[in-house]
């Protein structure tokens, strides 16, 4: 398969992941949410940061994922974002300009249901299984984030990262939804995928 | 043979959901935007256009709007991963004759185009 259809391939994957995703964000707020076309990349892994291009401090909800595939989701939102899904979900809650533990509880709970979302569809159309781990939230600035993050993938020289960015309609926010894995990972699921076309 | 344009900016998609509607014997069209979607309808006038939502430039929904406009009886199934609840009613509103989850499977896929097509 053809480099160009392979990216389109995994884009495709994020698309119909990010689909779910939304469906699920859509359910839990009452609001519409709007998907806007992936960005994907193969690049060096410390050149992760740069790419993603995710304004300075946020929320990050991660997943470690492993199986048929090993690989990492991610939510972000930026600190100003979070505070806005939180206030539209819960009317009644007084929220201070940080975010507190009860927040971040529910920020990782949240994205605990998002991101499994978004993996259940890449694991049905790969036709495999996939573990998710247990959903860790950080507070951090990008740079920061993905600087201690590739100390998990220290022993690639290429990732292959794709960002779906959501928007949550009335409240104003925005989420990016973000898968990273391995070269090695990637191609997995690429065989996979060769099969069905 | 019925002819089925399929709207997809995703040659993966396009290449998917071309192999299985072939399986059910129908001539596919293909069309990778909404633009040219529209310019294959008006020369080939397909029994039914199965297409996406989320592309880049005219978008899955706009195309449909300006489709239904040339054409009212144009026949449009909408198969998108976004599958929100105000999706689907903006695309009944329109007009749309079916929405499709993707993925989708072969004997989804073959009752919604033989309800709406008739065999091959």
């Amino acid at each position: 398969m053809e480099k160009e259809l392979k990216l389109d391939t995994l884009k495709e994957i994020a698309n119909i992941g990010a689909g779910e995703a939304a469906d699920i964000l859509s359910k839990i707020t009452g609001k519409k949410i709007k998907i806007e076309v992936p960005e994907l990349w193969s690049i060096k892994a410390a050149e992760i940061s740069s790419s993603a291009e995710l304004s300075s401090f946020g929320a990050f909800i991660s997943q470690q994922f492993q199986g048929s595939v090993n690989g990492m989701a991610l939510l972000y939102q930026s600190a100003e974002d979070s505070r806005k899904l939180l206030r539209s979900l819960f009317d009644d809650l007084i929220l201070e300009d940080s975010i507190d533990n009860a927040s971040t509880a529910s920020l990782r709970e949240i994205g605990n249901i998002i991101l499994s979302a978004y993996v259940s569809a890449i694991s049905n159309m790969t036709e495999g299984k996939i573990t998710l781990g247990i959903p860790e939230v950080v507070l951090e600035t990008s740079e920061v984030y993905f600087k201690n993050v590739l100390k998990d993938f220290n022993d690639m020289e290429i990732v292959v990262a794709i960002k779906n960015k959501i928007n949550i309609e009335e409240s104003d926010a925005s989420a990016y939804l973000l898968l990273l894995l391995s070269f090695q990972d990637f191609e997995l699921i690429i065989s996979q995928l060769e099969k069905k076309i | 043979l019925k002819k089925i344009l399929i709207v997809d900016d995703s040659i993966f998609s396009r290449q998917f959901h071309k192999k299985l509607v072939s399986k059910l014997g129908y001539e596919v069209l293909e069309a990778a935007d909404g633009e040219a979607a529209i310019a294959i309808y008006q020369e080939e006038k397909p029994d039914l256009i199965i297409t996406d939502l989320l592309m880049p430039g005219l978008d899955g929904m706009e195309m449909i709007g300006k489709l239904l406009k040339l054409d009212s009886s144009a026949k449009i199934v909408i198969l998108s991963s976004d599958k929100q609840k105000f999706r689907k009613e903006e695309a009944k509103k329109l007009g749309v004759v079916e929405f499709l989850p993707k993925p989708t499977d072969e004997e989804r896929l073959a009752a919604v185009l033989s309800s709406h097509t008739g065999e091959p």
